[in-house]
């Protein structure tokens, strides 16, 4: 009898053994174990679908403002020649420089600009019209209502002409009053295509002038600015036609 | 007798003097500016051994009018022939570029550097 039992009782225990091996109250060590890393197969399968977007792989979603970037940087620039012109005058706090003097410049710039064959017409775009909020893309839309393939954007600044201290003077600069005067003008020029948004042209103009006044002669303070405006804008002229000329040149 | 004792002493200072301080005197230049106007610049120098102290007129004229007068006070040190200005008066906050007149071998002139202008002796 007790033989019997010991036959139904010993596989009994063998199974009862190997259970007790593999059960979680004797758990095995960590390292033995290789452990899932978090990767976006971990996420949740509907959050993994949710940033899916037709048309792209995952890993190389790009926001929409990065899209606009990548456009911008694969449009081309279709000019369409002779030009239809804007030219914006950015308003500035110019204190040196009178409006009037200012809107003249512009008016002889727009003439000289109508002068070039590659040029059908040039408007100018009243800076009333945008605020010193404005954007370039409200610019731009501006300007499209213009209906002009490129505009050129101007924003000016000018030195009123100070009496330069470091300047060492001669016994007879000082018994004649004379002083150094110095001015500088400054122009930033951009240019842009209105149907592509894209920067065509960038430039920097500016002039720096110096010269020997006697203070008795103040009316020559005055000439030596007004030098140094003529000469900004008489290369801006020249930087234009230019620029223009050898686009057309490149089609 | 003293007094021609004295008036003989006076002369012979007087020619010692100007031939040891040759730079010493009034010197002129007369030039006409873009204007067209007339410049007269007198510079009046009196020269002791090493040092000298000086007046600078200007005068200038339109249609012989004087239409703009000034003066102003020099001095500095004298090394050989050339005679050094150190200081200027009425310079303000301005600085003074280095300046000299330098006297010609047959001391009749003297040159204003720089800008080299000629001031003949009158």
């Amino acid at each position: 009898m007790k033989k019997n039992f010991l036959k139904i009782l010993s596989p009994l225990l063998f199974f009862s053994y190997f259970s007790c091996v593999n059960s979680p109250t004797n758990p095995p060590s960590y390292s033995d174990i290789a452990i899932p890393k978090a990767t976006p197969s971990a996420l949740p399968y509907s959050s993994i679908l949710d940033n899916l977007k037709p048309g792209t792989l995952p890993g190389s979603v790009t926001s929409p403002e990065e899209q606009q970037l990548i456009d911008l940087m694969n449009r081309k620039v279709n000019l369409t020649f002779p030009l239809k012109l804007g030219v914006l005058l950015l308003q500035e706090n110019i204190d040196s420089i009178d409006n009037l003097k200012r809107k003249e410049l512009l008016s002889k710039y727009i003439e000289h600009l109508k002068s070039n064959n590659n040029i059908s017409d040039v408007i100018e775009i009243p800076s009333s019209l945008i605020s010193r909020t404005s954007t370039i893309e409200d610019i731009r839309k501006l300007a499209a209502r213009f209906q002009v393939n490129l505009l050129i954007i101007i924003n000016d600044t000018y030195e009123s002409p100070y009496n330069d201290k470091e300047k060492d003077l001669t016994p007879l600069e000082i018994i004649s009053n004379i002083n150094y005067f110095k001015t500088k003008s400054n122009m930033e020029v951009f240019v842009i295509d209105i149907v592509s948004g894209v920067f065509v042209l960038s430039q920097n103009i500016s002039n720096s002038l110096e010269e020997k006044i006697s203070l008795v002669e103040d009316y020559k303070i005055k000439n030596l600015l007004n030098k140094s405006i003529d000469k900004l804008w008489n290369d801006l002229k020249d930087f234009s036609s230019n620029k223009i000329n050898e686009l057309a040149n490149k089609r | 007798m003293k007094k021609y004792i004295f008036k003989i002493f006076v002369i012979s200072y007087l020619l010692v003097s100007c031939s040891i301080n040759p730079a010493s005197g009034q010197w002129e230049n007369i030039n006409i500016d873009k204007e067209n106007n007339r410049v007269t610049t007198i510079i009046n120098i009196v020269q002791t051994d090493n040092s000298f102290t000086g007046k600078v007129t200007t005068k200038k004229e339109k249609d012989n009018k004087i239409i703009e007068e000034s003066q102003i006070d020099i001095s500095g040190y004298v090394s050989g022939n050339i005679l050094v200005i150190e200081n200027v008066s009425q310079i303000n906050s301005s600085k003074l570029k280095k300046s000299t007149l330098t006297l010609s071998s047959d001391k009749k002139s003297l040159t204003l550097s720089p800008g080299s202008i000629v001031f003949n002796k009158k």
